[in-house]
């Protein structure tokens, strides 16, 4: 009977722990309180939700004591505006992040709000590359595909998005290609073979199919692609630069590559979510982030390229980040987000049935 | 008396009404998205029902590939649980009291951790820098076979967290095994092969196929385990679901392929319920 109960209390006990388990998805940053008032935003995980919290949100907090940034991580755009259009009865989201080629269809189902230079005057200082053609959210910052590898293993360090063929890292690629670093790697093939992806990227998957025979490692690599490459448990990996550089800063065995004349800028959005529940509050966080303070502290502490004119760095400073004009983006591939994301649904559809599967 | 009866019918009628709202209304809500019209955010407002996502999943191989993976790793790890967890259940109910409880103590510890460190301790041993492809380097394997990402290598992680669910199913079922039967049997000279054939086995055959397809409907449900040792490269049901869903936004081929997944559990307990019935015919 003893030794029935026991088995009952382990029993119970592991469903707790399954339980528990389950209900890890998805976490929020900062806490909140209930004298303020919560600006709820939803976008990046992982380094940039850190990067994010402390360059922007904490600064912004600290300026504005009556204001609290509740930052939601969600692992991709997509899964981001999922749950706000899940919410939309209820609306609870005030700004989401999201990736260019995600933006589009959501602004054309009316899941954003247009955002103009009298709701937030940093609008005005935006580079060309940020601005937003059609009124909705501007890009938040500029960041750049990558290759990642790792030092202590790797004898030749990769150079070019060609590289990651390279039998000498046969079995020891990781690469998470079905999202935006597929669309990104696509539109860097093409530019590396002078095609023209607005008319057809037949050439360029069939290059990627050839990875498929034992050449990558993962097509999801756990927990992601810089901690494996740091682990040691693979060699080399797609990563964006931004990010993978301030890993690089902590882990010294981790060397990043933008192929010179050949990174492919990403320009993620931040938007303000139709029906947002603190729409002032959330414009004003808008314009905070886009705006030369927060950008300044993004550029030099966390390598992303600058979206507003009014940030100054030295020349060292703006060759590490991923600024198009003297970063390592300089001579690279600025792609057509808004084409892309036209096609986003049946370039991914190729990649996860062709290619990742 | 009544009383206790009214009683039983309130606490009958809570959990019913429970039961209708959070399994009975998502599935209406499942079911109805599964016949939306697609749509790049999430699903299509428009009324009209369509079979878009059906039409899909049956035409394109990549859909019937994945039932198939599916039902190979579901199948394989009901075959390898089985193997380990029957034999284990037996001693459990047939050793004597004090070995048994200490087994059943052994089997059913690992539940105490979470089946996702189970998963990532499968990523140390299978993974191309873990236990196994170490060993195998050093035996002289210069190439060793990678175990991530392949049908095998999630079964193999699917079957450790199973176990002991299944050894518990079992053992609990053959509570009842007399073994006075076995002694029996030997003394009218039956050999200890045939005692298992003619008398263990027709007794446990029922605890064997009820932890056989609660093990099978688990496996084909699971989420976790194949996304982290399918490396991406593997795709089922239930990882094809959340990718649907989430990466996708595609919420009815997301719902079409659970009704799938739905109808897969019918069918299995169908077919399961009409061979013990026939078993059990032969047998009488």
């Amino acid at each position: 009977m003893k030794i029935k109960s026991a088995i009952a209390f382990l029993a119970a006990s592991a469903l707790v722990l399954t339980a528990s388990a389950c209900g890890s998805a998805g976490s929020t940053v900062s806490s909140s309180s209930s004298a303020k008032t919560t600006v709820s935003v939803i976008g990046f995980p992982g380094l940039f939700a850190q990067q994010f919290e402390e360059l922007v949100i904490k600064p912004y907090e600290k300026a504005n004591p009556n204001v609290t940034i509740k930052y939601t991580e969600k692992k991709t755009s997509a899964e981001s505006i999922g749950q706000v259009v899940a919410a939309k009865n209820r609306q609870t989201y005030d700004i989401a992040i999201v990736d260019k080629s995600a933006q589009g269809d959501a602004n054309k189902q009316g899941v954003f709000s247009k955002v103009s230079a009298d709701d937030a005057p940093n609008i005005n200082d935006l580079v060309d590359t940020a601005k937003s053609e059609d009124g909705y959210g501007p890009s938040v910052y500029i960041d750049s595909l990558a290759l990642i590898y790792n030092k202590d293993t790797v004898k030749n360090a990769p150079s070019k998005w060609e590289d990651l063929w390279n039998p000498e890292y046969k079995g020891q690629v990781v690469m998470s290609i079905n999202n935006a670093f597929g669309l990104s790697l696509i539109a860097g093939l093409a530019h590396d073979n002078g095609d023209d992806y607005t008319k057809s990227i037949d050439k360029e998957i069939d290059q990627l199919k050839q990875l498929k025979g034992g050449q990558v490692q993962s097509f999801s690599p756990t927990p992601d692609v810089y901690t494996s490459v740091a682990s040691g448990a693979a060699q080399v990996g797609l990563g964006w630069y931004a990010r993978a550089k301030s890993f690089a800063d902590e882990n010294t065995n981790v060397g990043v590559v933008v192929p010179k004349n050949g990174g492919v800028a990403l320009t993620p959005t931040i938007n303000l979510v139709e029906g947002a529940p603190n729409k002032k509050e959330a414009l004003k966080f808008l314009n905070y982030a886009i705006g030369s303070e927060a950008q300044s502290a993004l550029a030099k502490k966390g390598y992303y390229g600058p979206v507003s004119s009014k940030v100054t760095l030295s020349d060292d400073e703006l060759s590490k980040t991923a600024a198009i004009d003297g970063g390592v983006l300089e001579g690279g591939v600025v792609p057509d987000w808004n084409y892309i994301a036209t096609v986003t649904t049946d370039w991914l559809q190729v990649i996860k049935q062709e290619i990742t599967s | 008396m009544k009383r206790h009866l009214r009683l039983s019918t309130i606490l009958l009628v809570i959990a019913v009404a429970s039961l209708a709202y959070l399994y009975l209304v998502p599935l209406v809500y499942v079911l109805r998205t599964a016949f939306s019209e697609p749509s790049s955010i999430g699903f299509s407002d428009s009324a009209a029902l369509t079979l878009a996502s059906f039409k899909e999943l049956a035409t394109n191989p990549y859909y019937v590939k994945i039932l198939g993976t599916t039902l190979i790793i579901s199948l394989m790890v009901a075959v390898m649980t089985a193997l380990i967890a029957y034999p284990l259940a037996l001693a459990i109910v047939l050793f004597p009291e004090r070995i048994g409880n200490l087994l059943l103590i052994f089997v059913v510890t690992p539940m105490l951790t979470s089946s996702i460190a189970r998963t990532f301790g499968w990523v140390v041993i299978l993974g191309p820098t873990g236990l196994i492809s170490s060993t195998l380097r050093t035996l002289g394997v210069a190439q060793p076979p990678q175990l991530m990402g392949t049908t095998f290598g999630i079964s193999l992680g699917l079957a450790q967290i199973y176990i002991p669910y299944a050894t518990l199913i079992m053992s609990s079922a053959f509570g009842a095994l007399n073994q006075n039967l076995s002694y029996a049997a030997q003394t009218l000279g039956a050999s200890k092969m045939m005692t298992f054939k003619r008398i263990i086995l027709p007794l446990t055959a029922n605890g064997l196929f009820s932890s056989c397809m609660l093990v099978f409907v688990l496996s084909a449900s699971a989420y976790v385990t194949p996304q982290v040792l399918g490396s991406g490269k593997v795709q089922t049901l239930a990882t094809e679901i959340y990718d649907s869903a989430v990466v996708a936004l595609n919420w009815p081929m997301a719902s079409a392929l659970a009704i799938v997944l739905i109808v897969l559990y019918a069918a299995i307990m169908i077919i399961v319920n009409v061979v013990k019935a026939h078993a059990e015919r032969i047998r009488s």
